[in-house]
């Protein structure tokens, strides 16, 4: 698709158009991954609170608890930083298959 | 607007010989994350798997004796060889630092450093505290031990899922 039509003209526009649209979907995922895992951190934290004031869990295991969510809630960042980065490496990579489509169009064979 | 527009083709030019030039010289393909790792994939699933299982088998014996802290040692002793074997694979991996933090923190909700006390961060400690060493935790310290140690592994595996999805757009 990206390769249609593709001229010196337009090449940077279609470079940009591939990367866009490659971040885009991605992105869109990061931010579907992180709401939901929010809403997961939150329903857990609510859980640890309520049981604690109900005597279900000593302050001991709430506290252990808690610090055990601090490490989840690490994790799921980090995830996001990584998710992150997948998406702008195929960004990237999405608008130099547009050029290495262009030059080997016009060279005739697949140099690049 | 003759000025506009030769400037405009002499940056695309620029961009062009740039750009050709970073491919010629072998970069065609940019990498900041490694890639889709099966067997880190597999093994982070066979983690979770076991742990599940584990404390679901704690849960129904929480507040008696067979849930000490004494009698399932072994699976504490697995999970410790399944994570270093994994973290000598995610560590062996060029640009893979994310997932080794990752694995670090499941080593930290799961097993811990040991410490048995409210300092602690894991399923281990939560089991070693003197209070639970010889009936084990309550069922729903269990339960919401279960969210935090699914979660951190989930969040491994999203990742791994994320780079193996790009793997598949990219070919």
């Amino acid at each position: 698709m990206a390769k249609d039509n593709v001229t010196l003209e337009n090449l940077d526009e279609k470079m940009f158009d591939a990367a866009k649209s490659s971040f885009g979907n991605k992105f869109a995922s990061v931010k579907l991954y992180l709401q939901a895992e929010s809403e997961k951190l939150a329903i857990t934290l609510r859980m640890i609170i309520e049981s604690c004031a109900a005597h279900e869990i000593s302050k001991t295991e709430a506290k252990i608890l808690l610090n055990q969510q601090k490490v989840a809630t690490s994790a799921v960042l980090t995830a996001v930083e990584g998710m992150s980065a997948v998406a702008v490496q195929a960004a990237l990579n999405a608008a130099l298959k547009v050029v290495k489509d262009f030059a080997n169009s016009k060279i005739g064979f697949p140099l690049l | 607007m003759n000025r506009m527009s030769l400037s405009r083709e002499q940056v695309l030019k620029y961009w062009v010989a740039m750009l050709c030039a970073i491919l010629l010289a072998g970069c065609a393909e940019v990498k900041l994350s490694s890639d889709y790792d099966k067997v880190t994939d597999e093994s982070l699933t066979t983690i979770q798997q076991k742990t599940d299982d584990f404390i679901e088998t704690l849960m129904t014996q929480s507040t008696t004796n067979k849930a000490a802290f004494s009698k399932h040692q072994a699976f504490y002793s697995d999970i410790d060889q399944q994570l270093r074997r994994l973290e000598f694979r995610v560590n062996a991996i060029p640009k893979n630092e994310k997932t080794v933090d990752l694995v670090k923190k499941i080593r930290l909700a799961i097993l811990g450093e040991g410490k048995c006390t409210a300092e602690g961060t894991s399923l281990r400690d939560l089991h070693c505290m003197p209070a639970n060493k010889v009936k084990g935790p309550s069922a729903t310290a269990l339960a919401i031990c279960r969210l935090n140690v699914n979660q951190t592994i989930s969040a491994a595996l999203s990742l791994e899922v994320a780079k193996k999805q790009s793997l598949g757009q990219s070919k």
